[in-house]
C-alpha cells in the first residue's frame, strides 16, 4: 500500500472504501473540466452559420499553421533546454547558480512584450538592421508571420521544459551512470544510454507543457500577425462578439489538443524509474568542461542576450524617453505587491491541489488515472479568455458570493496552470521508491504522516519546480486577471497591458521592468544557491 | 544509507524552504487583510476654507479649498467697487455630494467678509479679508467642517478605456459626488463579453467602451437600459448615440492617415483613401484589420459606396502590398521606424506623449466632399447603463457628468478627442467636425459589422484581432 489512502489495511475482500487520494484527484479533475462543460453549453446555442464556418477552408489553414508552429516550437525548446539543464546541473560551469536562475527568467516576460521588443529590435528598419547595414546587409528575414512567432514563443517558453528537465535530472541516481561507466561506457555513452532515457518522463512532460502553451498562445501571434486557432477564437470574440461561434471554434481546438495528448499517451509505456534496492542518492560527479566551458558560456550568454537583454534594452529605451518628458508612474508598487502575492498564492494552491493527481498518476497507473491526468490539461490548452468566461458562467450560477473575489481568481489560475504543477511533481515522484512509503506505513505511520515525513521531503525539487512554473506564469497572466480579479485589483500585468494598448510606452516599460524584477528575485532565491536542495 | 526522516512523535517536518515560502505567503495575506480594512473607512466629513486674493484691478477673486483640493467656482469675482452690504454669492462647486458656495459682503470700512454655504446653509461666516491687503497673494480663512449627506452609495464601472485616459475624470466625479466608484479596466471587447456572460447578475452599473460595436452588442443582448431623454438630447448628432437610446457617445475620434513628413512631401499626401491603391503607394501603407475602428471604417465604406466598391478597395489595397499591423500604435511605430510611410489610424494617437516629441509625423484629415469620405469617419467612445444596475441614480449622474461642460472639456484637453455635447469646441489644432463633414451614418449596426468580417473572410484578409 502506498501513500494517502484513507483505508486501513484489511484483507482484500473487506477493502471497499475509496481511498481519499482518489476522491481528491477526481474532485480536482472535475474542476478542471469546467471549461469543457462551458464550451459544450455555449456551442449548443450556436447556429448553422457557426458550424459551417468551421467547415470552411480557413479552418484547415488554421490547423496547419497551429500544428507547424507547435511542432517547431516544441522541438526547438527541447534543443535549447536539454543542454542548459545538463550544463547547469552536471558540469563545473562557472557561476552555475547564476545561470540556473537567469535562464528561467525569460518565462516571466509576457509574450506580447517580447514580441513588441523583437519587432522594434529585429523588425524591418529595426535596430539590428541599423547595426548590420554598414556590413552590407540590406535585408534581414521578415519577422512577421511564422518566423517571429516561432522565435518569440520559443525564447519565452523553453524554461517550461528546462525547469521540469532540471528537476528530473536532480532526481536521477548517479550510481546508475557510474555503473554504466564501470561497465566500459564512455562518458557520452553513459549520458546517451542511461541519463537521457531516464529523463524520458520530464522531457515528455515538459514538451507537452510547451506544445499546449503554444497552442493557447495569443500575445505573440497577434503582434506577429500569424493566424493560429487561438487567434481565430479571439477574432470571433473581439470583432464579432460571438460567444457561441467562439465556443464552436474552441471545441475544434479541444480536438486538436486531444490529438496531441493522445500522441503523448501512446508514447508513455510502463517503465520504472526509481531505484529498487537500497542505496543513497549522492551528488553526481560534475563533468569537467575544460576548454569547452568557453563555447558553453558563449552559447548561454547569446541566449540570455536575445531572450532577456534585447527586451530589457528596448524597455529601458522607452523608459528613458518617458523620463525625458517627465512621465510619472503611479500605482506601480502596490501593483507589484499584488502581483507577487497573488502569484505566490496561485503557486502554492496549485501545487497542493495537483498533488493528489500526481500521486494517482504515478502510484496507481491505469486508465482512470491517465484520464484524470489528460483532463487536467484542458484549461491550460484553451485560450485564457475562454477559461475566464467559463468561470464567470460557473461562479455566477453556483456561488455568486465568491464571484470576482480572490477565491475565484486563484481558482481560475489553478484551472489554467494545473498541468504545470503536476509536471513538476510527477518528475520527482516517479523517482521515489514506493518501498520507502510502504516501510513507513508498515511502521504504523498513517498515510498523512507518511506523506509529510517521507514523500514530501523527497520530492522537494519537484514541488519547487511546480511552484516556480505556476508563479511565473501567473505573474504575466492577463485575461483571467482582468475579468475575475476583485475590482480595482490592478496587478503589474494588467497595468502593463493597459499602458501598452494606449501607447503610453514609458509607463508600460516601467511596469514591465518591475514585473521582471519581481519574477527574477524569487527564482534566484529558489534556484540560485548551490545544490543543497538534494535530498 | 537513505537519510531517514526523523521519526519524532508524529511532528510534521517540512523542508525549510517550503516553510519559508508558506510563512511569506501568510505574512503577505496578513498585510493585505490589514490594507483591506484600512480601505473601508471613508470619513464622510471634510474640511473646507475660503481662499481669496486681491487682483491688480481691485477685484477680489475667491474660491474654496476642501481637504487641500482647490475648488474653483465659475463665478468667483467680487467686482472692484461692490455695493456695501450686498451679499455676493459664487456659483456652486461640489465636493462629496455637498453643494458649496462662497458668500462675500463688502463692509462699510472697506474690509470684505467671507463665508461658506453648504447645501444652502451657512457653515462659516465673519472671515475678514482686510482692505489694503497686498495684491496677488492668496489668503485663507479658518476651517469649517462639513458633513456630507447620507452615504451617496456606490457605482461600479467596467471600462474598456484605459486608466491613463479616463482615470482622472472618474476620480473627479468621485471627489465631487462622494460616490464610491470602483472601476474594472480591461479591453472593450473582453469587458463587453464579460457582461454578456454575466447577464443581469453583472456587478457593473456602467459599461464604458471604446467603440460602438461593443455598446450595440450589449444593447442587442438586452443588457443596456433605456437612457432618459435629457441625456439623449444633450448629444445632438444622431450618429453619436444609439437609435433606441440604449447607449450614448461621450467623445469622438476621427479616422485619419498618419503620414511621415520625412518621406512624403506635403504636396504628395493622398487626399483620399482611394488614392492609396495607386502604384505610388505600393508597400508604403499600413492598416490594422483586427482593430474595431478599422472595421467600423470599412463598414462605413460599404454603406456609403456599396459592397462592390468596398470589396474592390480592400482587394486593391492587398494587391498594392499593404502592411498588416495589430492596432493603431503599432502602425505609428512602423511609420516612425520607416517600415512604411502611411498608416490608417485614429487622430489622437498623434498627441500621445510617446509620439508627440518631433517624430516627423503629420495627420492628414480628409477634406469635405472628398471621394474618400469614409476616411473621415468619426468613431465614438460611449457609455451604457446596464439593465441589472442597482445604482441607477448614480449611473445616470455619471453619464450626465461625462456629457457636462467639465467632462467634455476634459476629453478635449486631456485625451485630445472631439467633444460631442455641451457646446464645447474641439482643440484649435483639430479641424472642426463640420469641416470634416463626416458621413451621415449610424455606427450602431452590429449586423453590418458581421458583413464586414464576412468580406474579410471572403477575400482572405488576415484580420488581426486587437485585444486580449
Amino acid at each position: 500500500m502506498s501513500i494517502l489512502s484513507g483505508t486501513v489495511e484489511l484483507p482484500s475482500r473487506l477493502r471497499f472504501s475509496i481511498p481519499a487520494v482518489w476522491i481528491l484527484a477526481l474532485a480536482v479533475a472535475g474542476a478542471a473540466c469546467i471549461p469543457l462543460v462551458y464550451l459544450i453549453v455555449r456551442a449548443a446555442t450556436a447556429d448553422a452559420d457557426d458550424w459551417s464556418r468551421v467547415l470552411s477552408g480557413s479552418t484547415l489553414r488554421l490547423l496547419t499553421n497551429t500544428a507547424s508552429l507547435t511542432a517547431a516550437v516544441t522541438v526547438t525548446c527541447a534543443a535549447i533546454a536539454l543542454p542548459i539543464a545538463f550544463l547547469t546541473e552536471r558540469t563545473n560551469l562557472p557561476l552555475a547558480g547564476f545561470w540556473r536562475s537567469i535562464t528561467i527568467v525569460p518565462l516571466a516576460i509576457p509574450s506580447y512584450v517580447g514580441a513588441f521588443a523583437f519587432i522594434i529590435a529585429l523588425g524591418p528598419n529595426g535596430s539590428l538592421q541599423d547595426l548590420l547595414e554598414p556590413l552590407g546587409v540590406q535585408q534581414i528575414p521578415e519577422i512577421y508571420g511564422f518566423f517571429g512567432s516561432w522565435l518569440t514563443i520559443t525564447l519565452f517558453t523553453f524554461p517550461y521544459l528546462l525547469i521540469v528537465v532540471r528537476a528530473g535530472l536532480r532526481d536521477i541516481d548517479p550510481s546508475i551512470e557510474e555503473a554504466a561507466r564501470s561497465l566500459g561506457q564512455s562518458a557520452w555513452g553513459a549520458f546517451w544510454r542511461v541519463t537521457v532515457p531516464q529523463l524520458r518522463v520530464p522531457i515528455a512532460t515538459g514538451s507537452l507543457l510547451v506544445a499546449l502553451y503554444t497552442i493557447s498562445e495569443f500575445g505573440a501571434v497577434s503582434f506577429m500577425q500569424y493566424e493560429t486557432f487561438t487567434w481565430a477564437v479571439y477574432l470571433r470574440l473581439t470583432s464579432a462578439f460571438d460567444l457561441s461561434g467562439a465556443a464552436v471554434l474552441s471545441l475544434v481546438l479541444v480536438g486538436l489538443v486531444a490529438f496531441v495528448l493522445l500522441i503523448d499517451w501512446s508514447q508513455r509505456r510502463r517503465a520504472r524509474y526509481h531505484r529498487l534496492g537500497s542505496g543513497a542518492a549522492r551528488r553526481p560527479r560534475l563533468v569537467r568542461l575544460g576548454r569547452w566551458r568557453w563555447p558553453a558560456l558563449a552559447a548561454l550568454s547569446l541566449l540570455v542576450i536575445i531572450a532577456l537583454a534585447v527586451p530589457i534594452a528596448v524597455l529601458f529605451h522607452w523608459l528613458s524617453v518617458g523620463l525625458g518628458y517627465g512621465e510619472t508612474f503611479p500605482g506601480l508598487w502596490s501593483a507589484a505587491l499584488k502581483s507577487v502575492y497573488v502569484s505566490a498564492l496561485a503557486g502554492g494552491v496549485t501545487v497542493a491541489v495537483a498533488m493528489p493527481i500526481a500521486i494517482v498518476v504515478i502510484r496507481r497507473p491505469g486508465f482512470l488515472s491517465r484520464l484524470i491526468d489528460r483532463v487536467s490539461y484542458v484549461g491550460y490548452a484553451l485560450p485564457g479568455v475562454v477559461v475566464a468566461f467559463a468561470l464567470v458562467f460557473f461562479a455566477l450560477r453556483t456561488m455568486p458570493v465568491i464571484y470576482q473575489t480572490l477565491i475565484t481568481l486563484i481558482f481560475a489560475y489553478t484551472v489554467l496552470f494545473l498541468p504545470q504543477a503536476i509536471a513538476g511533481l510527477r518528475t520527482s515522484l516517479v523517482r521515489i521508491q514506493p518501498g520507502l512509503e510502504e516501510a513507513s506505513r508498515s511502521l504504523s505511520r498513517g498515510p498523512w504522516q507518511t506523506f509529510c515525513h517521507v514523500t514530501l521531503p523527497l520530492i522537494t525539487p519537484g514541488v519547487l519546480a511546480g511552484f516556480a512554473l505556476v508563479f511565473l506564469t501567473t505573474m504575466k497572466e492577463l485575461p483571467a486577471t482582468v475579468i475575475l480579479a476583485p475590482i480595482e485589483f490592478d496587478t503589474l500585468a494588467t497595468t502593463l497591458w493597459g499602458h501598452t494598448e494606449e501607447a503610453f510606452f514609458a509607463r508600460a516599460a516601467a511596469a514591465a521592468l518591475l514585473l521582471l524584477a519581481c519574477a527574477a528575485l524569487p527564482m534566484f532565491l529558489l534556484f540560485g544557491s548551490d545544490r543543497e536542495l538534494r535530498t | 544509507m537513505m537519510e531517514h526522516p526523523q521519526t519524532g512523535a508524529g511532528r510534521l517536518r517540512l523542508p525549510r524552504r517550503l516553510v519559508a515560502l508558506l510563512t511569506i505567503t501568510a505574512m503577505l495575506a496578513g498585510v493585505f487583510a490589514a490594507l483591506g480594512t484600512a480601505d473601508a473607512q471613508d470619513a464622510p466629513t471634510f474640511d473646507v476654507r475660503v481662499r481669496a486674493q486681491l487682483h491688480d484691478d481691485s477685484r477680489i477673486e475667491f474660491g474654496l479649498s476642501a481637504d487641500g483640493e482647490i475648488l474653483t467656482p465659475s463665478r468667483r469675482f467680487l467686482p472692484a467697487n461692490p455695493r456695501v452690504g450686498r451679499v455676493y454669492i459664487s456659483t456652486v462647486v461640489e465636493k462629496l455630494g455637498v453643494q458649496l458656495q462662497v458668500i462675500a459682503i463688502r463692509q462699510a470700512n472697506g474690509n470684505t467678509e467671507f463665508g461658506i454655504r453648504a447645501d444652502g446653509e451657512t457653515v462659516l461666516r465673519g472671515q475678514i479679508f482686510p482692505a489694503g491687503t497686498a495684491a496677488n497673494q492668496w489668503l485663507v480663512s479658518r476651517i469649517a467642517s462639513v458633513v456630507s449627506p447620507d452615504d451617496p452609495g456606490d457605482l461600479v464601472i467596467y471600462s474598456g478605456r484605459g486608466e491613463s485616459l479616463v482615470g482622472e475624470i472618474i476620480e473627479r466625479f468621485e471627489a465631487q459626488t462622494g460616490i464610491n466608484v470602483k472601476v474594472r479596466y480591461g479591453s472593450t471587447s473582453a469587458l463587453a463579453l464579460t457582461i454578456g456572460e454575466e447577464g443581469r447578475r453583472s456587478p457593473a452599473d456602467i459599461f464604458y467602451g471604446q467603440d460602438a460595436g461593443a455598446l450595440s452588442f450589449l444593447a442587442e443582448e438586452g443588457l443596456a437600459a433605456q437612457l432618459p431623454p435629457d441625456i439623449l438630447g444633450s448629444v445632438e448628432n444622431d450618429n453619436f448615440k444609439d437609435d433606441d437610446g440604449q447607449w450614448i457617445g461621450t467623445s469622438g475620434r476621427a479616422r485619419v492617415l498618419i503620414v511621415s513628413t520625412e518621406r512624403v512631401a506635403e504636396a504628395d499626401r493622398p487626399n483620399s483613401v482611394f488614392d492609396l491603391t495607386d502604384e505610388e503607394w505600393r508597400g508604403r501603407v499600413g492598416w490594422a484589420p483586427g482593430n474595431g475602428s478599422f472595421q467600423a471604417f470599412v463598414t462605413a465604406m460599404r454603406v456609403i459606396h456599396g459592397e462592390a466598391v468596398a470589396e474592390q478597395w480592400l482587394r486593391d489595397m492587398i494587391a498594392n502590398d499593404v502592411q498588416c499591423r495589430r492596432n493603431n500604435s503599432t502602425q505609428i511605430n512602423a511609420v516612425i521606424a520607416g517600415t512604411f510611410d502611411i498608416g490608417l489610424v485614429n487622430h489622437y494617437y498623434r498627441f500621445r506623449p510617446s509620439y508627440d516629441a518631433n517624430r516627423h509625423l503629420a495627420v492628414n484629415y480628409f477634406p469635405p466632399g472628398d471621394a474618400g469620405e469614409a476616411g473621415a469617419l468619426i468613431n465614438i467612445a460611449g457609455v451604457a447603463m446596464l439593465e441589472g444596475t442597482t445604482n441607477q441614480a448614480n449611473a445616470l449622474r455619471f453619464i450626465r457628468f461625462l456629457l457636462s461642460e467639465e467632462g467634455q472639456t476634459y476629453f478635449r484637453n486631456e485625451t485630445n478627442e472631439y467633444p460631442v455635447s455641451a457646446g464645447v469646441e474641439p482643440r484649435v489644432d483639430l479641424p472642426s467636425l463640420d469641416s470634416l463633414d463626416p458621413p451621415s451614418l449610424a455606427l450602431t449596426s452590429l449586423s453590418d459589422l458581421q458583413g464586414t468580417l464576412d468580406v474579410f473572410d471572403k477575400i482572405g484578409l488576415a484580420a488581426c484581432p486587437d485585444s486580449s
